[in-house]
């Protein structure tokens, strides 16, 4: 029962994977823009929610109605002001744009919080569990943390094939000269995706701070595992991103199962071998 | 000559270092067809690069209704009722036929042009609506380029080698479709490799050589001498 449980556990622990790569795999695929930033952006919103928690006494996953949109926000004026001025041009300049912004995110929240590690408290909620089976018991955080980012990454795709605007992402997306002939400004398009990415980054942020103890440089860690759910799943596929998030919680969960020091590597271990046997990943977009 | 649309004037474009256009002059009447002519290279794509917004020129050098627009954003041309059909087409391809013709027309104002006049005048593309738009044939694809041109409700249409790669029988059934688009008094501007073919629905012609303009006027008023002459630039 210990092996189911550790299975359970990491397809739970998936989920907030999925939630780390479902933004940077968005930005991906509208802009070709790799988003070094994307794991300090997670541990910003982490941060603001300790704020916002502290500051009002909202729950840390009610402090979501304040730091969504905030987030939100904070995407669309990075794109705008820092990101748009060097896409188009070469692949690097962006790159090293998102890199700045990771080096600044993570100086400034030092400066701000200290190296200390914190952690959001749910209360209750955090040791709430159900017994599913004898010896097998669910935490009903993991729950509702999985079945939301499961509900995102089907916004998401919802947003991306059935709206207006994910018309205009995925037609910016094909043929961005011509995207602008249909009355698409660029510039607003690739605000909203970030604004979006940004969004969901807020939604992980929190589950992160619920979840684990974070300091200000907890970042470049989501960031690899994001970038290994993006590439176990497939470039460009968000159920496939979902897919990939699980298979590295369950590596990592099986992983530790085995011995401790085992967790993380168990992960990069999959990844190497999804990398190594298809380097498309497990469910490449059909094109 | 009926009310001036568009002009060009004096319009220089570059690509980079390279000169394309050298001063080329131009004018669109309102309803008008105009058969842009000349060989590889010319420059008449840069013609209508420029015009869209996609290559820079100074504000001055194209004039909407008197307005200068040279060197705005794409999407605010596009905003002011000009519509590019893109040589090879250019359809989105993560995009259904329908939802290419949709994002053509969604943030246009309305007008006679709906996804019904399209079906109407195109209605093989109905049929197909869900199939991916680069899963049609040549032909079909240009007709959802065109389509996807007229969703805008556009008062100025430039085709862009329209007829390039597609079967005779299929560029006769493109070149039928042109004669009621024009009839719904919107302007156009025809680039054509096909001259005779171009000169033959167009009321006036420009041709280009070099980035200059050799000829201009209306078919009618040059034998097609002058016009092969100025085509290939040789000096008679």
């Amino acid at each position: 029962m210990d092996w189911v449980n550790a299975i359970v556990q990491g397809v739970l622990l998936g989920g907030l994977y999925a939630l780390f790569a479902a933004g940077l795999s968005l930005i991906f695929g509208v802009m070709r823009l790799v988003n070094i930033a994307h794991g300090d952006l997670i541990v910003l919103a982490a941060y603001i929610a300790l704020v916002v928690v502290h500051a009002t006494g909202l729950h840390p996953l009610a402090s979501a109605i304040i730091v969504v949109p905030l987030m939100a926000a904070i995407g669309y004026g990075l794109q705008r002001l820092l990101l748009n001025p060097t896409i188009g041009k070469d692949l690097l300049s962006p790159l090293l744009v998102t890199f700045g912004i990771s080096v600044i995110l993570q100086n400034g929240l030092l400066a701000t919080f200290t190296a200390d590690s914190r952690r959001l408290a749910a209360g209750a909620l955090e040791t709430a569990s159900i017994q599913v089976l004898p010896g097998l018991s669910l935490g009903i955080l993991p729950l509702f943390m999985f079945a939301v980012s499961v509900l995102l990454i089907f916004g998401l795709e919802w947003i991306f094939y059935r709206t207006s605007l994910g018309r205009a992402f995925r037609a910016t997306s094909d043929d961005a000269e011509i995207a602008q002939l249909m009355m698409i400004d660029r510039r607003h398009i690739f605000g909203m995706a970030m604004a979006l990415s940004a969004g969901v980054v807020a939604i992980a942020g929190i589950f992160l701070a619920i979840r684990t103890n974070f300091d200000p440089s907890s970042g470049p860690t989501r960031l690899l595992f994001g970038f290994e759910a993006v590439i176990i799943g497939g470039l460009g596929n968000l159920w496939g991103t979902l897919a990939g998030g699980i298979v590295l919680g369950v590596a990592q969960g099986i992983g530790a199962q085995i011995s401790p020091g085992w967790q993380i590597l168990a992960g990069h271990l999959v990844f190497f071998l999804v990398l190594a046997l298809r380097p498309k990943g497990l469910f490449p977009r059909m094109d | 000559m009926a009310e001036t649309l568009l002009a060009i004037c004096g319009l220089k474009a570059f690509y980079g270092d390279f000169q394309a256009l050298f001063g080329v002059d131009l004018e669109l009447g309102a309803g008008e067809v105009l058969a842009l002519i000349g060989a590889n290279g010319a420059g008449k794509s840069t013609l209508l690069k420029a015009i869209t917004g996609l290559v820079p020129c100074s504000s001055d050098m194209v004039l909407l209704r008197g307005e200068p627009i040279g060197g705005e954003r794409p999407d605010r041309i596009a905003r002011r009722g000009i519509a590019l059909v893109p040589e090879g087409r250019r359809l989105f391809r993560s995009l259904s036929v329908e939802e290419n013709l949709v994002i053509g027309g969604e943030r246009a104002k309305p007008g006679r042009w709906t996804l019904d006049a399209v079906y109407q005048l195109f209605p093989i593309l109905g049929e197909r609506r869900r199939r991916p738009g680069t899963a049609l044939s040549g032909g079909q694809q240009q007709m959802v380029a065109i389509g996807r041109a007229l969703m805008a409700n556009p008062d100025i249409i430039l085709f862009d080698e329209i007829s390039l790669g597609l079967a005779p029988v299929v560029i006769k059934d493109i070149y039928a479709a042109l004669r009621p688009i024009a009839a719904t008094g919107v302007s156009i501007i025809l680039v054509e490799q096909d001259v005779s073919r171009a000169l033959g629905v167009a009321k006036t012609f420009v041709c280009l050589q070099e980035g200059k303009v050799s000829l201009a006027g209306r078919p009618a008023e040059h034998d097609r001498a002058a016009i092969t002459a100025a085509y290939f630039g040789m000096h008679r």
